[in-house]
This record gives C-alpha cells, sequence and structure tokens, in this order.
C-alpha cells in the first residue's frame, strides 16, 4: 500500500510506508529541527487507494 | 515544577517554544519572501538546551547559502506555545533555485494598553519585522554594513513618515 504525506509547511510526499516515513524523518530533521519516531510519522500519513 | 537552568542559556524555559522564520532577500528590484519550504514562515522546533538564535542561524545556514544577517524581531503567544520570530536575510543569488514572492506591505495587528492583540497574521509579523529591520539599518553599524544599498533604499519606506522627513531635510 502507499501513503501519502503532507508536512503543515506544505511539503509533500507519497510513496510505499518505509520510504515516506524515513522521507519525513529526514524532513522533520533538516527543516524543522523535529526528532519523529516511525509511528510519529506514519500516523501523520494517508493511505492511498489503488 | 522548577525549570533547569541550562548553563550560558538567557532564560529558563518551561513550555513549548517555536521559532517562525522569515527568509527574505532582494533582487534590486523586489524585497522577496522566500523560504527552504516556499515563500512562507518557516517554523523550527526549539529545545531547552540550545540559544533559539544558535539553533535558527545553524539550521538556516546548513539550509541556504549565503546567509547574510539572523536577527530576532519579536515574539507572541500563538497555539498554546511562545513563537519567536526571526529574519533571515540571504543574498538574492543563494534563492535562484527556491520558490519566493514579492513582499507586500501590511497593517500592524495594535495591542490595547494593556493586552495584546486578538489575533495576529504572519504578513503583520514580517511588516514589524521588516519595520524593525529598518531602524536597525539606520541604528546598527553591522545590520548597516550588511545590508545591500537595495535594501537600505526599500526600507526607507518601513520608516515612519516623519522620522523619514527628518532623514531627507
Amino acid at each position: 500500500m502507499n501513503y501519502k504525506l503532507a508536512c503543515d509547511c506544505g511539503w509533500e510526499t507519497e510513496g510505499a510506508e518505509a520510504a515516506i516515513v524515513e522521507a519525513t524523518q529526514e524532513h522533520g530533521r533538516q527543516l524543522h529541527n523535529m526528532e519523529l519516531t516511525f509511528q510519529e510519522a506514519l500516523a501523520m500519513a494517508q493511505p492511498l487507494e489503488d | 515544577m522548577v525549570a533547569e537552568l541550562v548553563p550560558g542559556l538567557p532564560i529558563d524555559i518551561l513550555g513549548p517554544v517555536r521559532a517562525e522564520v522569515f527568509v527574505i532577500a532582494h533582487d534590486g528590484i523586489h524585497a522577496l519572501l522566500t523560504g527552504p519550504d516556499g515563500p512562507q514562515p518557516w517554523h523550527i522546533e526549539t529545545g531547552n538546551d540550545r540559544h533559539p538564535l544558535d539553533l535558527v542561524r545553524d539550521m538556516a545556514t546548513s539550509t541556504m547559502a549565503e546567509v547574510l544577517l539572523v536577527h530576532s524581531t519579536s515574539w507572541r503567544w500563538d497555539r498554546q506555545s511562545v513563537v519567536l520570530s526571526f529574519l533571515v536575510v540571504v543574498s538574492a543569488g543563494a534563492i535562484e533555485d527556491m520558490e519566493r514572492v514579492p513582499i507586500r506591505r501590511a497593517d500592524l495587528a495594535r495591542s490595547t494598553a494593556h493586552q495584546a492583540p486578538t489575533e495576529i497574521g504572519s504578513n503583520q509579523v514580517l511588516e514589524h519585522a521588516l519595520r524593525h529591520l529598518a531602524w536597525l539599518a539606520k541604528e546598527d553599524a553591522v545590520v548597516a554594513a550588511t545590508l545591500s544599498d537595495a535594501w537600505k533604499t526599500e526600507l526607507m519606506t518601513y520608516i515612519p513618515s516623519p522620522f523619514q522627513q527628518l532623514e531627507t531635510t
């Protein structure tokens, strides 16, 4: 299953679970000084319909 | 609960504090709002282990080239946290690949004699910040030496009219 995740700042990512979580953790660290756990990042994601 | 004062920090912090950063540049024609995540305020979480100015400076310089100036301009209470506003001035050459928009003027959010404004828009925070920068461009030698002539000309329009007239007579 693929997911879409949008940050409050407008940044978005789409893809498989592990990929969007990793991208979001990196985005949070680089731009917002936030350390997100896997579950915290995944909780922000919306599943995409196939 | 008693806060633990971190050595070297001027304040002890219990509640959440966020930094709201306005990344600005001047291309010789327009003052521009930009940022690593678009032309909007850039929000950064702060902790109690670093001075917010140091954090903003380090994140700005690690994300963008040619950071010329980092300056805190105001604070407010918003969404259950203290928000510290910063201006980060970067050179025009550093934002060629970044989305940007011309900065529009705005009315200031006004307080009463004893109460903060009930609502403050980010354009009003930026207006206040640029008025502050206009004052610094006149009063602070480091800021004056750092800003380009285009910035100084632009900032003249942010100086209140009576002072502006005094400057030109």
